[in-house]
């Protein structure tokens, strides 16, 4: 089932400069209006959030178009990031919004979005990796996909009721949820040498994290 | 000393913080950029245990991102920017083109535009998503593949595949 925004009425095609040479070639091909109505609350603030960062790469294509510069752009693609919270003191301070709605999702028995998550860690890897790795000088942009392992819901239950029987958890094994969008983590894989955390790897990371601030607070 | 001057916004964020504890563990220099001067104790405690020499941590102000100028000002001898500063979906303004898009635009090209003008500036890294792949709608579509060929696509353009 297509769970697609309603609009007020149908989008249309805003004119792009053409992309410059990039694997990908897609967002400047992308049907998006930006005056287009948004649902209002917090479905609102995803689809908002969504469409600002397919305008914004837009923009940044276009930009790296008009303007030629010097240096060498590299545009990372991550998709729902999640992880040991570096910001996070406590249970009581507001965490990665990711995290939280991993949390939420795991408590209600209900994805708050698709289990396609990706490890802060290999997104913060890819950063460092983006010193060196390998450019083709020919082109002036290089986007990446950091999506990690194919992770799903089914694979991120069953490490918590494994490894994690205090934290709430209706969610099973067997599902089934809704199977995540697939990205292409190849460029990340071979030219920034990123090793992906596993779905164990990650989900510890996180959860271990939350119950460490649950112990500290005499949970 | 070794390893390369890194300019980075967003440092205090999810991601960002994690991106200045490794690129510091990697042995580079950071040059983090704030917003208020009054966030710099907190990060710098939280940054400094992968800090190996005193030079290679350093903080500067610009309360305004989309001020290209000031941003510029502050790009002396960078070699790498990670520019991670852009809104939330949870943005305390609903609007989207003042809650959203404008803020997320503007903060970029001032930092293109800053960079631009840095000669010593070899490559700019900017954070965006995988929704800037993916037409509206298609975030929930079981199995979506991500690469350009789903039909809410142009097929018209000369850049089609």
């Amino acid at each position: 089932m297509v769970s697609a925004p309603s609009f007020s009425h149908p989008p249309r095609t805003v004119p792009s400069s053409p992309s410059i040479s990039n694997p990908e070639k897609a967002t400047s091909s992308i049907q998006i209006n930006p005056d287009m109505a948004f649902p209002e609350g917090p479905a609102g603030g995803g689809v908002k959030y969504a469409a600002s960062k397919l305008l914004a790469h837009r923009a940044t294509l276009d930009w790296m178009a008009q303007n030629k510069p010097h240096f060498a752009l590299i545009t990372l693609h991550p998709s729902f990031v999640v992880g040991h919270d570096r910001t996070q003191v406590s249970a009581a301070t507001p965490g990665a919004t990711m995290n939280s709605w991993v949390l939420g999702s795991l408590a209600s028995g209900t994805p708050v979005m698709p289990g396609q998550l990706v490890d802060v860690r290999d997104v913060s890897a890819a950063h460092v990796a983006s010193i060196d790795a390998p450019l083709d000088p020919n082109v002036p942009l290089t986007e990446v996909q950091l999506t990690g392992p194919t992770m799903n819901w089914e694979a991120v239950a069953k490490v918590v009721k494994a490894k994690y029987p205090s934290i709430p958890c209706k969610m099973t094994e067997e599902g089934p949820y809704p199977a995540p969008f697939v990205g292409d983590s190849t460029r990340a894989e071979r030219e920034f040498g990123i090793k992906w955390h596993s779905v164990e790897e990650t989900i510890s990371s996180l959860l271990d994290q939350q119950l460490g601030f649950r112990e500290r607070a005499g949970l | 000393m070794a390893g390369s001057l890194i300019f980075i916004t967003g440092a205090s964020g999810f991601i960002g913080s994690q991106v200045v504890l490794d690129t510091l563990t990697a042995g580079h220099r950071v040059r983090v950029n704030v917003r208020r001067r009054e966030q710099i104790d907190e990060l710098t405690a939280r940054f400094s245990p992968a800090v190996n020499s005193p030079d290679q941590l350093e903080f500067v102000v610009n309360s305004d991102i989309s001020d290209s100028k000031a941003i510029g000002s502050t790009l002396g001898n960078v070699e790498y920017i990670f520019h991670l500063a852009s809104p939330m979906p949870n943005s305390k303004n609903p609007d989207f083109k003042t809650g959203y898009l404008q803020p997320a635009v503007a903060g970029t090209e001032a930092i293109l535009a800053a960079a631009a003008l840095a000669p010593s500036v070899k490559r700019v890294v900017i954070v965006s998503s995988l929704l800037a792949f993916m037409p509206l709608g298609t975030l929930r579509v079981p199995g979506f593949v991500v690469d350009g060929k789903c039909s809410l696509f142009q097929s018209s353009s000369s850049d089609s595949t």
